[in-house]
Parts: C-alpha cells; sequence; structure tokens
C-alpha cells in the first residue's frame, strides 16, 4: 500500500516554531490534509515527543524524530520507531550542547507541552546550537538506538551538509537524504546525480501550521510501521520510496 | 614567503610529519563554511578554520592549500590528522582565532 509521510515537523518546543505548533495541532493538521505517517523533529532535543505519542495514538501513524546539529553545523533529522530510544539519544546529546540560555525575544519561546496543549516547562537552554560531535559520530550513536538518519534538507544554503562541508564524504554512514520544499525528488535526482546510490526523501520541515504536509514522500509499505519505512528505505523486500508520486 | 616561517612568526603547532621546506605560502584565507572556501580561497593560502570534519582535507587539496590551521584551540580528532598526513596537507593548530592569525599572516606577506 503506498503511504504519505511528513517525517520532519518542528513543535513549539523548538525555538523557531510557531507557538500554535502543539503536538495535538500538528496532528490534526495532518489529519486534515490526510497525511499517513508523521514525525515530529525539534532541534536537538525529544522533549515534546511523548505529548505527540499521546495526541497521534490511534489517530495518526507517527515516528519520533530529532532534528541534530553537528559541529560543523550540519542538520541532521534522526528517526526512531519508538519513543523511549529517541529520548535516550536526546539524554545522550542535552549535556552536549553548550549551557547557554535561550533568549526568547530573539529566538522564540521553547516550550513542553502536553496532549492537551498545556505548558508543562520552558526549555531554558538554547537548542538551537551545536552539540559537539561530528557527523560520522552522531551517525553512530542514532544507529546505535536503532533509528535512521538523513542528511537534512541539503539543497538549502543554509545548515545543509553542501553548504557546510561541500559535498556528501564518500564513506557516509547516514542512511538517505531529505530535500527540502523547494525542490521535488524528481528534480533533486538530476541536480544530486552524484549521491543516487543513497535514497532521497522530502519533508516539509514545517515551522508553522499551515505548513504540515506542505509536501510529502510516498512510500510502498505493508503497513505504516517504523520497520516497515527501513525496508523502504533500504528499496527491501518490495517496499520503496516512490521518486515520481 | 615559506610556510616555515609563517608558521613560526605565527607560533602554530605542526601535526603532520610531512616536510614543509619547500612549501611556499602566498595569502591566507579564514573561513569554516567549505562551499566558501571551495568557492573563494586562493591556492597557496593558509587556510584559517574552526571546521575539524575530515571534508577540510579534500577541500584544501581541490584549492592547493599550503597548509590548514585549526584555530581558537580545536584539537582535531586522529581521523582528520591521518587523512591530512595520507594526501600530504599540512595540518597545524594554534590557541589564536583566526582574526589574530590572518592579521598577523597578512602583515607578513602583503
Amino acid at each position: 500500500m503506498r503511504y504519505r509521510a511528513d517525517l520532519h515537523i518542528h513543535s513549539v518546543l523548538s525555538p523557531c516554531g510557531g507557538l500554535d505548533m502543539s503536538p495535538a495541532a500538528i496532528v490534526q493538521a495532518a489529519l486534515d490534509k490526510r497525511i499517513d505517517i508523521i514525525a515530529l523533529a525539534d532541534h536537538n532535543s525529544a522533549g515534546n515527543l511523548k505529548a505527540l505519542e499521546e495526541a497521534a495514538q490511534g489517530k495518526i501513524a507517527y515516528f519520533f524524530g530529532l532534528e541534530i546539529q553537528s559541529a560543523s553545523e550540519t542538520h541532521l533529522l534522526a528517526l526512531f520507531g519508538d519513543r523511549e530510544s529517541a529520548e535516550a539519544m536526546g539524554d545522550y546529546l542535552y549535556p552536549r550542547l553548550p549551557m547557554i540560555p535561550n533568549n526568547p525575544d530573539y529566538f522564540g519561546d521553547q516550550v513542553v507541552v502536553d496532549a492537551q496543549d498545556r505548558i508543562i516547562r520552558m526549555e531554558e537552554k538554547l537548542l538551537l546550537q551545536s552539540v559537539d560531535m561530528e557527523i560520522e559520530e552522531i551517525t553512530d550513536e542514532i544507529h546505535k538506538r536503532g533509528g535512521l538518519v538523513f542528511f537534512s534538507h541539503i539543497d538549502r544554503d543554509t545548515f545543509s551538509v553542501i553548504s557546510q562541508l561541500g559535498f556528501i564524504p564518500g564513506d557516509t554512514q547516514v542512511d538517505g537524504i531529505e530535500i527540502s520544499r523547494h525542490l521535488s525528488l524528481e528534480e533533486a535526482r538530476i541536480r544530486y546525480e552524484t549521491y543516487r546510490d543513497l535514497p532521497f526523501i522530502t519533508n516539509s520541515d514545517a515551522h508553522l501550521i499551515s505548513d504540515v504536509g506542505c509536501v510529502t514522500t510516498t512510500y510502498e509499505l505493508k503497513k505504516p510501521t517504523f520497520e516497515e519505512f527501513r525496508l523502504a528505505v533500504r528499496g527491501e523486500g518490495g517496499r520503496r520510496i516512490f521518486y515520481d508520486a | 614567503m615559506k610556510l616555515k616561517e609563517a608558521v613560526e612568526k605565527l607560533g602554530l603547532r605542526t601535526l603532520t610529519r610531512r616536510d614543509i621546506d619547500d612549501t611556499e605560502v602566498t595569502g591566507g584565507y579564514s573561513g569554516d563554511l567549505l562551499s566558501d572556501v571551495l568557492a573563494h580561497a586562493g591556492s597557496g593560502s593558509l587556510w584559517f578554520t574552526i571546521q575539524r570534519h575530515k571534508n577540510v582535507i579534500a577541500v584544501a587539496t581541490a584549492k592547493d592549500i599550503a597548509g590548514i590551521v585549526v584555530v581558537n584551540g580545536v584539537e582535531p580528532e586522529q581521523n582528520l590528522i591521518e587523512a591530512a598526513e595520507k594526501v600530504g596537507v599540512p595540518l597545524f593548530v594554534t590557541e589564536k582565532d583566526a582574526f589574530t592569525c590572518s592579521g598577523m599572516l597578512y602583515a607578513l606577506v602583503k
């Protein structure tokens, strides 16, 4: 069966995320747009994934994400099938972020909420920073916890592996490439022909509720689970990514 | 000027074993975004950066960089040193920042 997924959505915990980006609102927006699978991926934090799970349970399929910023300021989209692993990754990253307080006037608020949109706490440490680790080490830590990792929005001229590091290292262990909403997967497969050995996906990277699901990737899966998604990314067992959808 | 002399004047610590007696420095470049360095660094430059991903070695080779200086006391990992050794790009470290290094080198070569 074909499933449409938007696996890179920021919540109100990301300082740049809109204040109406609660997990419950994101789930509703995704349902309205008839999306089958979503993932929340805040900057360097798993803080709102519990609320996502509670808000999404029984309504829509969901994975657990974090968007991690490496020492080279390269963004990596980490995805996990279970909340515990994603939270363990978040716990691992937190002490590796410099102790710089968030300035909400400049960056925006970083709000941890529950599934009913109630504020639990404000995250005081600025999340929009680099962890003191390079891509290879981050990739190992994600894989150790059973996750998959993608270079975020490689066509963007900020925070992408190409803007920061010039090109994707030939021996990369990263599982795939994410393309921003500004380019179709078909176009991207031509522009980035050099990297065609890697799987390509696209997601909204939504920071505003109106952007949830503005682009999606279509996958051939038996059911909307993370293990099926993993097979599709690898192109195994008849599961696949549709590049022309 | 000779790279060896620039290294002495700037007080850089050398991480690679390569003999640099014959290497010339014609200028410098300061930058951390490798796409920018690829686009703008001149050949023969001493390159000041806080970037420590091993892609710097490929960029340095492509641009014929005289040497890479990792600034601000950032300690490169062993895999960067090994990659530099392998392609023969001299690698240095310093506690100084890129502004200070650039200023010192500017005074030497201009």
